[in-house]
């Protein structure tokens, strides 16, 4: 239902953003056709909407420039930006999914950023590099999420467990927690980039490299990962469950932990809390309990090659004033529920979303996700789903399911 | 389906090509030009619109099979010819064997339970009874709803672990069942929704196969003192035999065409195990937008059907003929 | 004779069961669609709503725009697909043309041609045109399923009009395109609307070019819109079946309002995939 009136909401704010820019308003200047911002919406709210449109119309003032936003739904920003740009209505910014930027910008979409007086230091580093591609920076990250893996701590207590840490950890816990009518361990297994990216840490911290599915650091945790399933400790639903079916699985006492993402906890905290359930955050268990090295959520804005001359100067002044305005980022960036990239920033989040300590530990250890393959990541990504949902099911053996894996994504690689 | 429009067809070219020097054709060879150019005009549109929706696609997609073409593509334009290598890598892709296996064992699984559902029900409904014509009606509601209702419906009695179906199993002491969900009855349970769906269709043209039987053949028969199964198999199901042949053939080139199905309850999952050839060509070109390999997939799919009709047009000549 | 009867209500009972076997999922989907979304994550979902409400409902008002866009597309399928199947039917049953058998062929394979195969090239063409995320775009692609079936059923209807009828017309004067408009089309009537209506609903259960031919969002045709309730963060079971069941709609009003071209378009000819 919420999420009903969300749509409906969004369509709606959309609607009134479109038709509030294509309006001419007298007495504003602009400098002919406004300028494009292609956005992720994925489950933005109008209000979202409103505050990135709010954003682009403050940071370009001066300039003289307006700007409208074109939404697409997150799988297809790739695909679209593409097509916009062969049909000579190149996107000026992209707001993407940090994992399709190689992609944006071997296919010739992205344009290359000067990053003037921010220093790359003061940015976490995984997410920094990841407005990278083949040695240009095309644009900066706006916030990052990512995926922790939460429990129920009366459960944990009762059984005298501490958090896991490790997989060995985390493979007992999961035994021990799962009773009839309640399983141990929760994570959405459904296929695509959900999957796989909730499992890259394992590959990890096994030593592998998204590169090598058929190493054997990549079969052994792909093994590790796909347990749960084998083993009955998770639930063989998860194959098609999403986050709300774990948050309401964890709320009803049916689920003992999770791996969640970051983007889940508000509500989540929220539920539990009402249903008197205490609910504890720890990071991404590693092969041998060390602090894994995890991958990022979280979008970048990047130039697109609509922009030339001032205009790309008033784009480029736009992705600065992102994050060096670090009041605003932080607001902004609470806002979007994520956690800034911009150490400077991070702070004010930390105080008032406690909950997101945990992703700023992991993030200290991250990698991107594209930053083995590069653009070859997407064929990996549906391949790997695969392999994982038949190693979890029983159809392949790990060694047999990951070979495969590697064969396809690698069929795939240009 | 096309049981009289095929029919028809054929019995429209024969009486016209075997009708040499009739009047029609003298007549054909003394129109004057204007009016042959006028009546062609009846076929501009339709023949603008095959050239546009059928032929430039589908050269296109023979073309794309042999080039390297990717999302670079679309802006820059360029892409190479790339020989068989498509054709190759597609192959050789450990997807494609799995695909193929798992779109054989749907199509011929569907069509053979669909067909003996639907000729049960056909006979069922042979004989009238009160409101026989409105329940016969009704039975092609699920073949004219949109699939993804369909699939919607079924994706909730499907649903792990407590949907209607596992509910109704557990009566009988089955323990949940993970339809959608493993790798061993996901194919399965697309299967069930497709036979679900086509029932409708073979009820339908069965029963209307059924009605075009003389009755005199049976009351003959019968005084002759032949029994129900007697009856059933030597009058009922040779005169069938035209009527079965459209609905397996077509039937075939419709099933192997489906897409809707597994794309809206599994996506081909879990692990590939109900990806089709026809999901798997969509995937190969829109989620790794490997545009040529995904070309080279659907070009199998076309051949396969295309055999398939070309042989029954050509059986179905030869018999005319003979 | 009684005990006939009696087999014979016997038989609609057994008749009435089947098709509350068959239609079970239909009739799930409606039910449900006025249960509270709560309901639906309830350890044992029930077939009749414990408890009733039309919030699912509260979807309208963002499925209207979905609804308008789809009914517009189907429309205008299923005039597309007769505008340029009656004259090619017409020029294909009544001009003597020795190549018919073959145009015939050539519009039958076009049954065969997987859509997948279409998707690719036109999801580039229209890319390069412009007509993705377009009206006429979905328009055009959906038609490739209409025109060929509406040529299909109307050829073998104007085929079996005589000659004689024809001729009549021409000697009143009536050129081609008046007797195919005041003899022929009106002769046919029934195998045009079923034509029409089959068109219509190819158009209105499209799910492929709904999910391939738009990429931002403008358009949104229902059942794209219903696929997309399954989304990646949460899935509305609530919303889906008042969406569902709103989807179900023309085809149960046509089942009802026009169930004598249903029959004409299914046995004339009917293809759907």
């Amino acid at each position: 239902m919420k999420k009903t009136l969300l749509i409906g909401a969004t369509i709606a704010a959309s609607a009134t953003v479109l038709a509030s820019c294509s309006s001419d308003s007298p007495g504003e200047a602009s400098k002919g056709e406004p300028l494009t911002v292609l956005t992720y919406a994925q489950n933005a709210t109008d209000d979202q909407l409103t505050m990135y449109q709010e954003f682009f119309d403050g940071c370009t003032a001066d300039g003289g420039y307006a700007f409208k936003q074109l939404q697409v739904p997150a799988d297809q920003l790739l695909n679209k930006a593409v097509q916009l740009t062969a049909s000579g209505d190149a996107p000026d910014v992209i707001v993407a999914d940090n994992q399709m930027i190689a992609g944006l910008a071997k296919s010739e979409v992205l344009t290359p950023i000067e990053l003037g007086s921010l220093d790359p230091d003061d940015f976490v580093q995984g997410p920094f590099k990841s407005g990278q591609y083949e040695g240009e920076q095309y644009g900066l990250p706006v916030g990052n999420n990512g995926e922790v893996i939460v429990y129920n701590k009366q459960l944990l207590d009762d059984a005298g467990l501490s958090a896991p840490e490790s997989w060995a950890d985390l493979s007992h816990a999961a035994q021990v927690l799962t009773t009839d009518g309640r399983y141990g361990f929760g994570q959405t297994f459904a296929a695509g980039e959900t999957l796989s990216w909730n499992y890259w840490a394992q590959l990890w911290s096994a030593g592998g490299s998204i590169a090598e599915l058929d190493s054997s650091a990549a079969v052994e945790s792909a093994e590790f990962w796909a347990s749960f399933l084998v083993d009955g400790t998770a639930p063989q639903a998860s194959l098609q469950w999403q986050s709300d079916n774990l948050i309401n699985e964890l709320v009803e006492g049916r689920l003992a932990m999770a791996q969640v993402g970051t983007w889940t906890l508000n509500a989540l905290l929220d539920t539990a809390d009402e249903a008197g359930i205490e609910i504890g955050i720890t990071t991404q268990v590693s092969k041998d309990g060390e602090a894994p090295i995890v991958p990022f959520g979280g979008e970048v804005m990047v130039a697109g090659v609509g922009a030339t001359g001032e205009a790309l100067t008033a784009v480029n002044d736009c992705i600065i004033s992102w994050s060096s305005d670090t009041e605003g980022l932080a607001e902004r960036d609470e806002f979007l529920g994520y956690l800034p990239s911009y150490i400077p920033a991070q702070a004010a989040v930390l105080e008032s979303a406690p909950h997101l300590e945990v992703l700023a530990e992991q993030l200290k250890n991250s990698r991107g996700r594209t930053e083995e393959v590069g653009a070859n990541y997407q064929s990996r990504t549906v391949a790997l789903s695969a392999a994982l949902q038949q190693i979890a099911t029983g159809a392949e053996s790990p060694e047999d399911a990951m070979a495969a894996a590697q064969s396809s994504a690698a069929s795939g690689d240009k | 389906m096309k049981r009289e429009t095929l029919m028809d067809v054929e019995a429209a070219s024969r009486s016209r090509t075997r009708a040499p020097g009739n009047l029609v054709g003298a007549r054909r060879r003394q129109l004057p030009t204007r009016v042959v150019a006028g009546r062609l005009v009846f076929l501009l549109p339709v023949t603008v619109f095959l050239l546009l929706m059928f032929a430039y696609p589908m050269a296109f997609n023979f073309w794309l099979t042999f080039q390297s073409y990717d999302l670079a593509s679309l802006v820059t334009g360029a892409s190479e010819f790339v020989g068989l290598d498509n054709i190759v890598t597609a192959i050789n892709d450990p997807g494609f064997a799995g695909a193929a296996v798992n779109t054989a064992v749907f199509t011929v699984v569907s069509l053979v339970v669909q067909f003996v559902i639907g000729l049960g029900l056909a006979l069922f409904f042979y004989n009238r009874f009160p409101l026989s014509t409105t329940i016969r009606a009704l039975l092609v509601l699920p073949w004219l709803v949109p699939s993804i209702v369909a699939t919607t419906a079924w994706r909730f009695i499907f649903q792990d672990p407590n949907g209607f179906l596992n509910q109704l199993l557990g009566h009988f002491g089955v323990p949940p069942v993970h339809w959608l969900t493993s790798s061993d009855t996901a194919l399965l349970s697309i299967i069930i929704v497709n036979i679900w769906i086509g029932i409708a269709f073979n009820l339908v043209l069965l029963h209307s196969g059924l009605q075009s039987i003389p009755t005199e053949r049976y009351e003959a028969a019968q005084i002759d003192g032949a029994g129900y199964w007697q009856r059933f198999w030597y009058i009922t199901v040779p005169a069938l035999g035209p009527v079965t042949a459209v609905l397996l053939v077509l039937g075939f080139v419709y099933t192997l065409k489906q897409f809707d199905l597994v794309w809206t309850l599994t996506q081909g999952g879990p692990g590939n195990s109900s990806q089709l050839l026809s999901t798997w060509s969509y995937t190969l070109s829109f989620n790794n937008n490997n545009f040529g390999q995904g070309a080279a997939v659907a070009d199998f799919l076309f051949v396969a059907s295309g055999i398939v009709i070309v042989f029954y047009t050509l059986v179905q000549r030869r018999q005319n003929n003979a | 004779m009684p005990s006939g009867t009696m087999f014979r209500y016997g038989q609609t009972l057994i008749a009435l069961a089947i098709l509350g076997v068959l239609l079970f999922p239909l009739l799930w989907v409606v039910l449900s669609s006025f249960q509270p979304a709560a309901d639906f994550y309830a350890p044992e979902p029930s077939l009749i709503p414990r408890n009733f409400t039309f919030d699912n409902y509260d979807v309208l008002s963002s499925q209207i725009g979905p609804l308008f866009t789809t009914l517009l597309i189907a429309t205008l399928s299923a005039v597309v697909s007769l505008l340029v199947g009656i004259p090619a039917a017409y020029a294909l049953a009544v001009f003597k043309w020795r190549w018919v058998a073959i145009a015939m062929f050539l519009i039958l394979i076009t049954q065969v041609v997987p859509t997948v195969m279409l998707a690719t090239p036109l999801f580039l063409t229209f890319s390069d045109i412009g007509l993705l995320n377009s009206v006429p775009g979905l328009v055009l692609a959906n038609s490739a399923a209409g025109v060929p079936f509406t040529i299909l059923v109307l050829t073998a209807f104007m085929s079996g009009i005589p000659d004689s009828i024809r001729e009549a017309a021409h000697l009143d004067g009536a050129g081609e395109w008046r007797t195919l408009y005041s003899i022929i089309a009106p002769a046919t009537r029934s195998a045009i609307v079923a034509a029409g209506l089959f068109s219509f609903l190819f158009a209105w259960g499209d799910f492929l070019w709904a999910l391939t031919l738009n990429t931002d969002g403008s358009i949104t045709p229902l059942s794209l819109s219903l696929f997309q309730f399954v989304g990646h963060f949460q899935t509305d079971w609530g919303g889906i079946m008042a969406t569902a069941t709103i989807a179900l709609v023309p085809a149960m009003l046509l089942l009802v309002g026009a169930q004598r071209y249903i029959s004409v378009g299914l046995t004339a000819g009917a293809v759907k995939e």
